[in-house]
């Protein structure tokens, strides 16, 4: 879930951000474009949050139609990040490819009222906005780490994620006001989601500068092209702030744990005999292909939020406006719990506490399956899915990470990406078609069944990463 | 690109990059900012505002008189009014057990109409001292064709434990009721509890109209329903609040008085009562929203409504049967849901893997029987002799159903005159007439509708007998 990415990424940044200067020595750019984010994630998550209410409860779409959207909003992001980084790289127009993804996120929100009930032109528009999400990442994260200094990197980012995070907690809570003064005003809350993207993109282009590529530094001589780009200067930047895995400019990965620890610089551009070599050498990393499976696998039997939720409201009944405090209730239990977590990561071992992660999100499963939920049982959901969250988040990038030679990172982690990207999208379409066909109480017992077994093969080949020195 | 010259081009850049922000971080750009918030928030504002209007603009500024309690109904009468008040003033210290056994004579069994009828209103007719037995002779010989009388007699006979029928609608002596019998207009005197549907203020709400011109209309109770039926002395209203809450079932009694509020988990559908008013069976949609709805699920529970408990909590928990052996499957929907006069008996609607059966079953065994297919919502007719239901029309002719009535002993089907898609669970409103409510074509959202008339046995024509009304409960 984004806001649960959200914070890990402040987490992660906060961790780096020992030492250095403060936070009031960050540049204005980065707080403009913190600013930024903050709007365009009250905007999105205003959005995001109604959207499994608004499909399934105010238009009627069924699971199967909003499984679709469901897998096309978390498996579309990564898509576009790597053809954006390139973009970056090759033009050194971070500003403007930024402000393209800001508008085209902000012009979706319109588009999303004009779709009105059609569910196809309502994919094509959450598609469409998170591929333009994905897109202004690598931009935004250049731009930040273009306008600090070196030994500001880590604050700067910080600063950024923070605001990044407190409007991503703000969206649900616009929307809750919302809904609850004006009931069912969906478009409504379209409108205003477009107000406030207006709004976030007005920061950008009034008060963010453009920052040029800086000087090439030597060639570091390993037969692949140097890492010339400014998006691995962010990204060597990234990783000089103390621990690799501080800075992170992927906030914005799909929620299964894979908004990693590590910068994501695009390859470097060459051509197509480096790539090759890119590629194979990417292959052939000890361990890559296996944690791409597990990812694989345990994204695959992945039921979103959206549609716990969902199941949630049916057995409890409780009014659909109140909807968005369930993301929040989330993201409220991982902040508690995230804490707690890393020091059970740290006393039982990262990958141990990673299975027991997503063994959490199956004890989630089994909560929606109870008639007659009451408060208990929703509170008792929530903080499952946030202990979830807080033992399993950026653990597979972390692992990832750390077995991926640097020049290889990004595509290493863009594989990982979107092979569990699309995991999340079949997974998706394959549990909607389920609860229509064969109702929830199917679906969900199928899925629990597919995540105990997808736990175990991934206790299989993760076997041999994470131990208690993994960080 | 030449190494001097790019880093010239940086060192340009990264001084202007240096010096851009203070010199661009002028008033102008934060007076624009400042504009384009004042824009762009004014803009969801001023939509906020319209389309709150909008919504609002389909109301008129009509609302109906109030109604604080049934008992404000009068039934006209052609004799003295004196005898009406006299009868009036009588019946609301009517004491409750006696006068059920006064009347408990005839027989619970409702498959004899014409012997039951015969004999309840006969002994009415007889000079009975009894206040409460003459009350019920009177609701009995008001007006409505003889096997029509004898359910309301049963009803009297299962209500041993509860408080008597204040009957105050039927405030007529034993003479006057007699009267109504004879009467040109055999509706006349029928009360309707309905939901209003015109497009005014008092959209939704709960209301009450007598069928006959001198009643003044029709009045509004103070509950807001999407479906509503009363019996007895019992009133079932499916809400839906606006405000942080959901669906719900609210209980009422005669005075519109909230008695039980119960959660419900869908878009209300269907409710029907039990002609004694004790139990109440009620269907929400849990997912889609109308039958059409591909894939729909609906959830039916059956309440107790003087105990505010759920009897059945959902009738997949019965166990069905067809040609006697176990039938179950996992896609089980129950809907439309009508109660026999003994108030356990009852017919349902089974829908599983895409056809539609009449389930018979019983609320104190739990068991339901198939009985017939491609029978939706049914509604049992007061003399327990035939039922009225939807049946969907072949795909050819498109969407929709159309009403049909099946007679339970020669299993009859009888199609009715009304030849547009009824998607409703009709009512009686005596033994040769259903009613149904259908959309109105010419009003701008199908949420208005009117309720029809049309002959149970196949003949004559529909008539509209009220506008901007749905989910009509006859009050026998």
């Amino acid at each position: 879930m984004y806001q649960v990415e959200a914070w890990s990424a402040l987490r992660r940044a906060r961790r780096g951000a020992g030492g250095g200067l403060g936070w009031r020595h960050v540049s204005g750019t980065v707080w403009a474009l913190g600013f930024t984010s903050l709007f365009t994630d009250v905007s999105s998550e205003m959005v995001a949050t109604v959207l499994p209410v608004y499909l399934v409860l105010y238009l009627g779409l069924t699971p199967l139609q909003f499984g679709i959207v469901d897998g096309l909003y978390h498996g579309v992001t990564a898509l576009l990040r790597l053809a954006s980084g390139v973009a970056v790289d090759r033009t050194g127009r971070s500003k403007e490819i930024a402000l393209a993804g800001y508008g085209a996120s902000a012009a979706s929100r319109l588009a999303m009222l004009a779709a009105g009930a059609s569910w196809p032109l309502i994919a094509g528009v959450v598609a469409f906005d998170r591929a333009a999400k994905g897109a202004r990442a690598v931009p935004r994260d250049v731009l930040i780490s273009l306008s600090s200094r070196r030994d500001g990197l880590a604050t700067a980012f910080g600063v950024h994620r923070a605001l990044d995070s407190a409007g991503a907690m703000l969206g649900p809570l616009v929307a809750l006001a919302i809904l609850g003064a004006l009931p069912n005003a969906f478009d409504v809350v379209f409108v205003a989601s477009f107000s406030v993207a207006v709004v976030g993109l007005g920061v950008l282009v009034l008060f963010v500068n453009n920052a040029e590529r800086p000087a090439a530094p030597a060639p570091t001589g390993n037969g692949s092209a140097p890492p010339t780009t400014p998006a691995h200067a962010a990204s060597a930047g990234g990783s000089e702030a103390p621990g690799a895995a501080a800075v992170e400019p992927t906030a914005t990965e799909p929620r299964l744990a894979l908004s990693g620890g590590l910068p994501t610089g695009p390859p470097p551009p060459s051509g197509h005999g480096a790539t090759r070599s890119l590629i194979a050498g990417i292959l052939r990393t000890p361990g890559l292909l296996r944690l791409t499976v597990a990812a694989t696998m345990l994204a695959a039997a992945t039921v979103s939020d959206g549609f716990l939720y969902l199941l949630l409201q049916r057995e409890a009944g409780f009014s659909p406006g109140l909807f968005p405090l369930l993301y929040v209730g989330t993201s409220g239990c991982y902040l508690a719990l995230a804490v707690p977590a890393g020091g059970l990561a740290d006393r039982i071992g990262r990958q141990r506490a990673f299975l027991a992660g997503y063994g959490l999100l199956a004890a989630a499963y089994l909560t929606t399956m109870q008639s007659g939920i009451g408060f208990p049982g929703i509170a008792g959901c929530l903080i499952l899915l946030g202990a979830h969250y807080a033992l399993t988040d950026g653990v597979l990038m972390a692992f990832a990470s750390g077995r991926l030679a640097r020049e290889r990172r990004g595509s290493g982690l863009a594989l990982l990406t979107t092979a569990a990207g699309l995991a999340r999208l079949s997974g998706s379409v394959v549990f909607g078609a389920l609860w229509t066909r064969y109702g929830a109480g199917t679906a969900v017992p199928v899925f629990l069944i597919a995540l105990v077994a997808a736990i175990a093969g991934a206790a299989v080949l993760l076997r041999d990463t994470g131990g208690k020195s993994e960080r | 690109m030449a190494a001097p010259a790019g880093d010239r081009r940086n060192g340009h850049a990264a001084r202007r990059a240096r010096d851009a922000p203070s010199n661009r971080r002028t008033p102008t750009r934060v007076a624009a900012f400042a504009l384009l918030c004042a824009a762009s928030l004014g803009l969801a504002a001023g939509y906020a505002w319209w389309s709150a209007a909008r919504r609002a603009s389909f109301v008129q500024d009509v609302s109906l008189p109030p109604i604080g309690s049934l008992a404000e109904i009068d039934p006209p009468t052609a004799t003295a009014p004196s005898d009406s008040e006299g009868a009036r003033t009588a019946d609301t210290t009517q004491p409750p057990a006696t006068p059920e056994g006064g009347a408990a004579s005839p027989p619970r069994d409702a498959r004899l109409p014409e012997d039951r009828s015969g004999g309840a209103v006969s002994s009415s007719r007889e000079s009975d001292p009894d206040p409460g037995t003459e009350v019920a002779a009177a609701r009995r010989g008001r007006g409505s064709p003889a096997p029509a009388a004898a359910n309301p007699a049963a009803e009297a006979d299962a209500d041993d434990a509860q408080p008597k029928p204040a009957a105050t609608e039927n405030t007529t002596g034993a003479a006057g009721s007699t009267a109504g019998v004879d009467s040109d207009d055999p509706h006349a005197e029928r009360v309707l509890l309905l939901r209003h549907t015109a497009l005014d203020e008092s959209f939704g709400v709960a209301s009450v109209e007598r069928l006959d011109e001198a009643s003044g209309g029709r009045r509004a109770t103070p509950l807001r329903c999407d479906r509503v039926d009363f019996a007895g002395e019992r009133g079932v209203c499916l809400t839906t609040d606006r405000f942080y809450t959901t669906h719900a079932i609210m209980v009422f009694d005669r005075g519109f008085e909230p008695l039980h509020r119960l959660p419900l988990h869908g878009v209300p559908s269907r409710v029907r009562l039990s002609p004694d008013g004790r139990l109440a069976a009620v269907t929400v949609f849990v997912s889609g929203h109308s039958y059409l709805d591909e894939g729909f699920s609906t959830e039916t529970s059956i309440v107790d409504t003087y105990s505010g408990e759920r009897r059945v909590a959902n009738l997949e928990e019965l166990q069905v049967y067809r040609d006697g052996a176990p039938f179950r499957a996992i896609d089980f929907n129950f809907w439309g849901v009508t109660f026999a006069a003994d108030g356990d008996r009852f017919y349902a609607t089974l829908g599983t893997g895409g056809t539609t059966y009449l389930v018979e079953g019983r609320v104190s065994t739990r068991r339901a029987d198939v009985v017939a297919e491609g029978v939706e919502c049914p509604s049992l007719s007061p003399d327990q002799s035939r039922l009225v239901f939807k049946k969907r029309l072949p795909l050819a002719a498109g969407l929709g159903w159309r009403l049909h009535v099946m007679d339970l002993r020669s299993r009859a089907v009888t199609p009715l005159a009304e030849l547009r898609s009824v998607d409703d669970q009709a009512e009686w409103l005596d033994d040769s007439t259903v009613l149904y409510a259908i959309p109105d074509t010419s009003a701008p959202t199908p949420m208005v509708t009117d309720v029809w008339q049309v002959p149970a046995d196949g003949g004559g024509a529909p008539e509209l007998l009220l506008e901007g009304a749905s989910s009509p409960a006859v009050l026998r």
